[in-house]
């Protein structure tokens, strides 16, 4: 069930980005991290493997079907940085909310799933109830609640402390695993990248990804790969200023 | 507590200041009697004044809910149709330009001196405060809430009834407690401009016959219709608005 990009265009009017026919593919439970300077188009290409935009050209699947397919039977999550609880729900109906939205019960899967995430005392708090770290446990919750075969996070775990990622990073893991889900992220936080995910790219201000390189588990190998990811960052970083001279 | 105790005293200390006055000064006595001769007054005319307050407290209610459905019904095919909103609202933004009491005249030309041109005044100045508020609170839901529902494919009425309509609860509700006074104030006008009866009436007769004691009746009458609108709608929002209104962010 692996996800297929292929030669996606796009660009907004008058944009100075745009994504230039990107391919790429991810193998089925596999997560891929998609790193990127603010504005290079990051979030824009989450949201067309969602379906939620158009492109100008190019194609998308899993497991050979169109997203759209995958999006009927619930099985497409997205995570926001925001994480989009509806304030005037319980967690407990937050988490269920897709449940609602698709019509289909997932008894089962909800109760392994607030266990794994460890919200089995907050269920009935309202998301103003919570802390930060507990409103994205809840979404995280809420992805893992239809048991996705795809899974996107956009910059899910931005402006949480250090402890709570790691647990967020952990409980992802977990979650991954036990549904096999496939995950594409995009962060501009290289640890988290090297922490997450199993495959690396990076996408440069000219919309096209520069760098993919398989991520390691040894410290000095992921050492290296942070410093050439630096290297790269700072390269383009200059040729944006440059485009935006 | 406390601050009601505050009130109280200060209420007091207000009936106390302008009973002596009333009593012992001539201009004021002329211009806003005192108390006593008000609630003597009002003895005298119980039934006439009562009956005035009910009609325009009928007139008043039935403005603000006439003026809630449409609001809702409008906003209901916004939701249905985006672009009715982008037609919609320049034409509601440039009703507004209108001094909207200036209708009083056409509407009972149009619908007649009774309860029908009154209500319609009291809906058509209810209405702004109710739909702009409704809008308000739709536009201001985050777009990640519109991608998750287009990625769970959520139906039509689903969005609409367990998304826009509670998130835009606290919006709905400013919007209501405004129109509830603004209700008032329309029937009231509208009532100037000739009815049977009603406080408007009664507030035109007290300054043509010299009435202060009809004239302080019928504005504490006025502000205790429009305070008893404001406080059930208040009421019902906290019932309804718990959720926002025990956090002052959500």
């Amino acid at each position: 069930m692996s996800l297929l990009i292929n030669q996606i265009s796009f660009g907004y009017p008058n944009a100075v980005n745009t994504l230039n026919e990107l391919t790429f593919q991810v193998l089925p439970g596999k997560t891929l991290c998609i790193l990127g300077a603010s504005g290079s188009g990051k979030s824009t290409l989450l949201k067309i493997i969602a379906d939620l935009i158009t492109p100008h050209s190019g194609h998308i699947a899993f497991n050979n079907q169109p997203i759209e397919e995958l999006k009927r039977q619930g099985r497409l999550s997205f995570m926001f940085q925001d994480p989009c609880l509806m304030p005037n729900l319980t967690v407990q109906q937050n988490v269920e909310f897709p449940s609602k939205m698709l019509g289909r019960t997932f008894v089962t899967t909800f109760l392994d799933t607030i266990r794994m995430v460890g919200l089995q005392q907050s269920v009935n708090k309202l998301p103003n109830e919570l802390s930060g770290g507990m409103r994205t446990r809840t979404a995280l919750a809420r992805s893992f609640i239809s048991q996705p075969s795809l899974l996107l996070l956009d910059e899910a775990f931005t402006g949480l402390d250090q402890g709570w990622r790691y647990d967020l990073y952990q409980e992802l893991k977990t979650l991954q695993q036990r549904d096999n889900t496939t995950i594409v992220m995009v962060t501009h936080d290289i640890d988290e990248a090297l922490e997450l995910a199993d495959e690396i790219c990076f996408l440069d201000c000219a919309g096209q990804l520069r760098f993919s390189i398989a991520n390691a588990i040894a410290i000095d190998e992921r050492s290296m790969i942070r410093t050439k990811l630096k290297t790269i960052i700072k390269e383009d970083h200059l040729k944006q200023l440059q485009l935006h001279a | 507590m406390r601050n009601w105790f505050q009130y109280i005293v200060l209420l007091v200390v207000l009936l106390i200041t302008w009973q002596y006055f009333g009593s012992s000064n001539n201009t004021v006595k002329i211009l806003i009697s005192s108390p006593t001769a008000c609630l003597q007054y009002f003895s005298e005319n119980k039934q006439q004044l009562l009956g005035a307050v009910a009609i325009t407290a009928f007139e008043s209610i039935i403005g603000l809910i006439a003026a809630t459905g449409i609001a809702f019904i409008l906003m209901g095919l916004c939701f249905r149709f985006p672009s009715f909103y982008k037609f919609i609202l320049p034409i509601v933004l440039t009703t507004q330009v209108i001094p909207l009491i200036t209708l009083a005249p056409f509407f009972i030309l149009w619908l007649g001196i009774g309860v029908s041109s009154k209500i319609a005044l009291a809906a058509t100045i209810s209405f702004y405060p109710v739909f702009m508020n409704f809008a308000t609170g739709y536009n201001a839901i985050s777009s990640n809430i519109f991608d998750l529902l287009d990625i769970y494919k959520a139906k039509r009425s689903f969005r609409i009834l367990k998304v826009y309509f509670p998130l835009s609860l606290p919006n709905i509700f400013t919007g209501l407690k405004v129109a509830a006074t603004l209700s008032v104030i329309g029937a009231i006008v509208a009532e100037f401009s000739g009815t049977d009866n009603g406080l408007g009436k009664n507030l035109l007769l007290s300054s043509i016959r010299i009435e202060p004691e009809l004239m302080m009746l019928s504005i504490f009458f006025s502000a205790l219709v429009g305070g008893a609108l404001f406080g059930f709608i208040f009421l019902i929002e906290r019932i309804s608005g718990k959720w926002y209104l025990n956090s002052n962010k959500y």
